[in-house]
């Protein structure tokens, strides 16, 4: 969470964090086309010649103002092939909070884990004060007809207890419920360390 | 009552001054330009009147811009001054901070850069103040003051300072056609990957690094102040070759003073206050935007 007074800006700094291809830049496309157009940057995206993000996406949403300050979203989305280990690492530098999103297909299992893991290993690094950031995790990719049992992928991810979201990228289905999720949770954190 | 500010122009050239004082009708229509065409009619009016700024041309038969704002340091101590020069130099300019001018423009002049200059020297830098402060009103117009020097040094349309994660600090200047939260977390990735490759060759991360980018006409600067934040400039270049070096030397200045006094905001920058639960609030605006 970023504040500035002068331009009574709130800024928030989300970040979709996931193995390669589960639906990470797809999740940006659908928030890009719903949003307002008024109150939306261009979608950023470095690719490179596959459609593979090399950095990172990059998406900008104006919110209508709260306690008299305009609240903007920063949400980008980091490469996730292996190799761009270090690109992620200063993506998620300075984020408020993570969208974890997994792919639900049974054969992308491995590659859910080394993402999860590499995220943690991430977060421990930065040598975050007591308050974690908070994580969002999306099961993507439901409608894979190979797609593991949502019980399932939250054992995998050790999180049986904790709240979802299934979803759909390339339909929309979820993205929105997603997003609304993660700010909240980076919201409530934000007042509890103010109280 | 508001009363109207005042400001003196002096210049010899009577097209000159009629350019500038049209150009001042766009800072504020209540604002009472006076124009005068030699020092000697100038401190005429700086004794019959009050004026919150003076603008003066350096070059001037009789009495030239110095002699000029030394006389109105004493006849008018609270008056800001402008000075403009064709003939700028080294000399010229360290005689002109010796007698606390405001700002120093050199010709040609950018309307755009006069008027914003002047808007400064009027009402300080920026217009709308935090009602909250959590950075002190000081810092902001120390810091707003750095870059505005910066903006008229290395004549740049618009100068940002941002944070590593893309967050705009400050920015003066025209900013209106740039995607300037896209454009600053672009850089950032360029400035941060800089950053990390120095420090895979030489384990050092203390220093300055420039990324740049000479366009067509709009040239791109960005350099790191510190680790945390960055120093963004578009200077538009016109048909003229670049000036990456003058504009390195001015711009490498400001990041090395700044890194110290960003420290000392940044420690105090990250406390937000909210009144009240504001998770509704951040819902139904949500709700708003996608709808």
């Amino acid at each position: 969470m970023f504040i500035n007074w002068q331009h009574r800006e709130l800024i928030l700094k989300i970040v979709y964090y996931g193995p390669a291809l589960s639906g990470k830049t797809t999740n940006l496309q659908q928030i890009h086309a719903r949003a307002d157009p008024r109150r939306r940057g261009e979608l950023v995206a470095l690719k490179l010649h596959e459609d593979r993000t090399l950095y990172f996406d990059f998406l900008q949403l104006e919110l209508g103002k709260i306690s008299g300050l305009s609240p903007k979203i920063h949400l980008y989305s980091v490469p996730g092939q292996n190799h761009f280990e270090a690109s992620r690492k200063l993506v998620v530098r300075g984020a408020d909070g993570i969208v974890f999103v997994a792919d639900s297909a049974a054969c992308r299992t491995n590659a859910n884990i080394e993402a999860w893991e590499s995220m943690q290993a991430q977060l421990q690094a930065l040598n975050l004060p007591a308050n974690p950031i908070p994580v969002v995790i999306q099961l993507n990719k439901r409608d894979v007809p190979n797609a593991m049992p949502v019980p399932l992928l939250k054992s995998i991810f050790k999180v049986s207890h904790q709240a979802t979201f299934e979803s759909v990228a390339t339909t929309g289905q979820g993205v929105f419920d997603t997003l609304k999720a993660i700010i909240n949770s980076v919201v409530t954190q934000v007042q509890q360390e103010v109280a | 009552m508001t009363i109207s500010k005042r400001v003196l122009i002096v210049d010899d050239e009577v097209s000159i001054l009629r350019v500038l004082s049209n150009s001042l009708k766009k800072v504020d229509p209540t604002l009472q330009v006076t124009t005068v065409t030699n020092g000697f009619a100038a401190l005429d009016r700086l004794l019959a009147h009050p004026y919150d700024v003076v603008v003066t041309d350096f070059n001037m038969a009789e009495m030239d811009g110095l002699e000029l704002a030394e006389a109105i340091r004493y006849a008018q101590p609270d008056a800001r001054l402008i000075m403009i020069t064709a003939f700028g130099n080294e000399v010229v300019e360290a005689e002109a901070r010796r007698i606390k001018v405001f700002r120093y423009l050199t010709k040609p002049l950018e309307i755009g850069a006069f008027r914003q200059v002047v808007q400064e020297a009027l009402y300080g830098q920026n217009l709308e103040q935090p009602t909250v402060a959590t950075w002190s009103e000081e810092n902001f117009r120390q810091l707003n003051e750095q870059l505005g020097r910066l903006r008229t040094d290395v004549k740049a349309s618009c100068v940002l300072l941002t944070d590593t994660s893309a967050n705009v600090i400050a920015k003066t200047g025209y900013t209106d056609e740039i995607p300037v939260e896209s454009v600053a977390s672009l850089l950032s990735g360029s400035i941060v990957t800089l950053i990390e490759a120095g420090r895979a060759i030489d384990g050092n991360a203390e220093c300055v690094h420039l990324a740049y980018r000479e366009g067509k006409n709009d040239d791109l600067y960005a350099l790191n102040v510190g680790q945390q934040y960055l120093l963004i400039l578009v200077v538009n270049r016109g048909p003229y070759s670049s000036r990456l070096g003058s504009v390195w030397y001015h711009a490498r200045q400001i990041a090395l003073n700044l890194k110290t006094k960003l420290d000392e905001i940044e420690s105090v920058a990250k406390n937000p206050v909210f009144p009240g639960q504001i998770e509704q609030a951040f819902d139904t605006e949500l709700n708003k935007l996608l709808a």
